[in-house]
């Protein structure tokens, strides 16, 4: 499935319209922008009472109604398996969808989900603040809502790469691990090595005052920064 | 005060409608302080008690409240129930350090917050 396909919802009350560019789009921003009203909206359009119009590519999907508690226990059986093939097969009929879902959605940060994303041929959009560590989406697709009366589209949150912190004063900053995350850091900043995350506290604490940068290991998040 | 706990996220930690709906009470809407926080956070008008005008919803009832706006009401109204720090926006976080001014409110902190202030009293409890 190829990304970059318009998605519009109009309601009695609401407008939605953005783009939706690749697998899984996130969602963030202040309350009361209209993240969940989008997601319920989904979730109640086939009620032809309430007049909800989709113009989307792909058929949108309330999450619920795809992801149960079933299918749930079905994956957890199945976390073990790495067979793509079996993984598919189990998962094809779930192809084709654009799937919305908040942070009300229970399984959301569990790997079951994860294996879901990624062996469906399906998009994502996910209404959530958390950093979502079990799936794999690209600081590019990480929005807020723009909001003009009952006019609801996406901007986008980071625009541009954004660089590492400088370390003021030629302080170096303090890298958690001394293997690869500490090697990556070392090419293009001065760091010392924390030989492991649990000595951070002391370390820190021995810094005083000063102000240090602590990147996360190797785990590079857009939303940290 | 704010208590900060600190912990990975679980599965219903997200789940401040239903929270909402079985912990909330008519009475709530009668102290100003929490018609303020409808006021501030959705920009709501208030009516009546439990009333509410949306600019955008109309005439809606306490379940049609933003969930960063549900998740204050019940920090203020039901300290003793933790509030997981995903369900308040930016615009939520000034109001939630305002009302652990006024009760002790626990907060569960799952990733890093952006948009903290610089200053403000708050304890660590626990952490994983």
């Amino acid at each position: 499935m190829i990304g970059g396909f318009q998605f519009r919802l109009n309601s009695n009350k609401l407008q939605y319209d953005f783009v939706v560019n690749r697998k899984i789009t996130k969602i963030i921003g202040d309350s009361a922008t209209g993240k969940s009203e989008l997601v319920a909206t989904v979730a109640t359009k086939d009620d032809a009472a309430m007049n909800i119009h989709i113009t989307c590519k792909y058929e949108a999907v309330e999450i619920g109604r795809a992801f149960s508690e079933i299918l749930y226990k079905r994956l957890q059986k199945l976390r073990t398996v790495s067979d793509v093939e079996t993984m598919r097969d189990n998962l094809q009929e779930y192809d084709g969808y654009v799937f919305f879902c908040d942070e009300t959605f229970p399984y959301l940060f569990t790997d079951e989900f994860a294996v879901f994303c990624k062996y469906t041929d399906s998009f994502f959009v996910i209404c959530c603040r958390a950093k979502m560590a079990n799936l794999p989406y690209s600081y590019k697709e990480i929005y807020q809502m723009k909001v003009s009366g009952k006019y609801h589209t996406l901007e986008r949150v980071f625009d541009e790469y954004i660089g590492f912190p400088n370390t003021a004063e030629n302080k170096p900053a303090l890298i958690e691990d001394s293997g690869s995350g500490f090697d990556f850091y070392a090419q293009v900043m001065h760091c010392d090595s924390a030989h492991g995350k649990s000595n951070l506290p002391i370390l820190l604490k021995n810094r005083g005052s000063e102000k240090v940068s602590v990147p996360n290991g190797f785990e590079m998040y857009a939303e940290w920064f | 005060m704010l208590y900060a706990k600190v912990r990975h996220e679980q599965m219903y930690d997200g789940n401040i409608d239903a929270r909402f709906h079985a912990f909330s009470e008519l009475e709530w809407f009668d102290d100003p302080y929490v018609n303020q926080i409808v006021e501030t956070i959705d920009k709501n008008k208030v009516l009546e008690r439990g009333i509410f005008e949306s600019p955008v919803l109309g005439i809606i009832g306490p379940d049609r409240l933003s969930g960063g706006c549900k998740a204050l009401i019940l920090a203020y109204k039901k300290p003793d129930l933790e509030q997981w720090m995903g369900l308040f926006g930016d615009n939520c976080v000034l109001p939630l350090i305002e009302i652990s001014k006024k009760v002790d409110v626990t907060i569960v902190f799952s990733y890093a917050v952006l948009n903290l202030p610089d200053q403000f009293d708050a304890t660590f409890v626990q952490t994983e």
